[in-house]
């Protein structure tokens, strides 16, 4: 798959890849834009364009790499990228799933045993996704500000880990199999496939919000730790 | 059944696989047979011209994670203590009796691992460890209520996550819960 740039048009870019549409929408950039490119979009939505095009060609390519460190303003509008994510995954996403399996329980006809387990495990995921969520917002986020505002010994403010233990795109992974696999009795076919794909979908932005983490942010936050050390 | 199938036998003791090589060539014609003394000797394109290993139960301990992946062509041999294998779901040769029974063997296993399939299937060791995991049992304590040891229960868990196709502990207790293994209460 080849590297996406600046001098692309972004409609051919996303017809291609239509993956890319929640991105978009977390940069904030409004359906519209014509025979733009990314450069012009960019520009005029105020954003970098490296780092629009880091977390595109990241959403797309497994192995893609930024041949630059994020720098501070890069590092403050990845964080804002990233509470974009979790507020969408909080008010459309959970919202999207929980409508289809809802109305799957009720529209199945007699209790389905299956599909209880299916809410339960989808239950108890969300939680722990929630609890991540808070974490990234009310600790790792403000810390990773203040470290970029340069304020003084904010490295020696560091919160602790993550509550979130196993990886959470892995588990709603299984989830999904689960419902492929295991499901009994009578269930609403249409509803089914709505609430796999609405877990695939969470399970990809999920996936994409960590390998964002890990490949963009963390070292870019270890670099301004090690700065603001010295 | 066992026409121009060829069969990689695999032990560490030379012995042993001298033994077993031309007890094989003695009583199955049309077979293909070669010892190795470790299955690292294999190169990739080479073990998959082979249509069975024959793997002694040591090495196959230590080559888990080599020979899991082929597994459906895999038979372990080795003595009746071993017996963690036994109730794997693994084919496996016991090679502490009598010449003739281990030829039955040999043939029964031989006949059955042509039609070995890669259904989902448990067995039963694997369906209790499964259903302890899924209870939030750690290794350890599985290990002292099953009374087979830590190692066996970490392998029994590896191959129930690659036969389910599992990624998290979690889905232990999905599949348990949703296949009736365990209640959620």
């Amino acid at each position: 798959m080849s590297m996406i740039l600046s001098d692309m048009k972004l409609s051919e870019v996303i017809l291609q890849h239509y993956v890319l549409m929640p991105v978009i929408r977390r940069f904030n950039i409004k359906l519209g834009f014509g025979e733009k490119t990314i450069k012009r979009v960019c520009d005029e939505y105020n954003l970098d364009t490296d780092l629009f095009l880091a977390v595109i060609n990241l959403y797309i390519q497994q192995t893609y790499v930024m041949e630059q460190p994020l720098t501070v303003e890069q590092v403050t509008a990845t964080v804002e990228y990233l509470k974009n994510t979790n507020n969408l995954i909080m008010q459309s996403q959970f919202p999207n799933v929980e409508r289809h399996l809802h109305a799957l329980m009720s529209n199945s006809f007699e209790h389905n045993k299956t599909i209880g387990v299916i809410n339960n495990f989808f239950q108890e995921i969300k939680s722990e996704l929630l609890a991540g969520i808070e974490y990234d917002n009310k600790q790792r986020f403000p810390y990773i500000e203040r470290l970029c505002n340069d304020e003084t010994e904010a490295w020696a403010q560091k919160p602790a880990d993550s509550p979130v233990k196993e990886p959470v795109d892995e588990k709603i992974f299984d989830l999904r199999s689960m419902l492929m696999k295991y499901l009994t009795g009578e269930a609403d076919q249409n509803l089914c496939y709505a609430v796999f794909f609405a877990l695939f979908t969470l399970e990809n932005d999920i996936r994409q919000y960590n390998k964002i983490c890990e490949r963009l942010l963390n070292p870019a936050v270890n670099n301004l730790e090690i700065n603001a050390e010295r | 059944m066992l026409k121009d199938r060829k069969i990689a036998v695999i032990t560490s003791h030379f012995l042993e696989g001298r033994g077993l090589c031309s007890l094989l060539t003695e009583n199955f014609s049309d077979i293909e047979i070669r010892l190795f003394s470790s299955p690292v000797e294999l190169s990739d394109s080479e073990s998959n011209s082979y249509d069975l290993f024959l793997v002694s139960a040591d090495l196959f301990v230590i080559h888990f994670e080599y020979l899991l992946p082929r597994k459906n062509k895999v038979v372990v041999f080795g003595n009746a203590l071993s017996d963690e294998f036994q109730h794997s779901s693994l084919p496996f040769l016991n090679i502490n009796t009598s010449e003739a029974d281990f030829v039955k063997q040999v043939d029964n296993l031989l006949n059955k691992s042509i039609s070995y399939d890669n259904s989902d299937g448990l067995t039963v060791r694997e369906t209790e460890v499964l259903t302890l995991v899924a209870k939030g049992l750690l290794n350890k304590e599985i290990a002292d209520q099953l009374g087979i040891s830590l190692h066996t229960v970490i392998s029994h868990r590896k191959n129930i996550a690659s036969k389910l196709g599992i990624k998290t502990v979690s889905g232990f207790t999905m599949y348990a819960a949703m296949n009736g293994l365990i209640s959620l209460s």
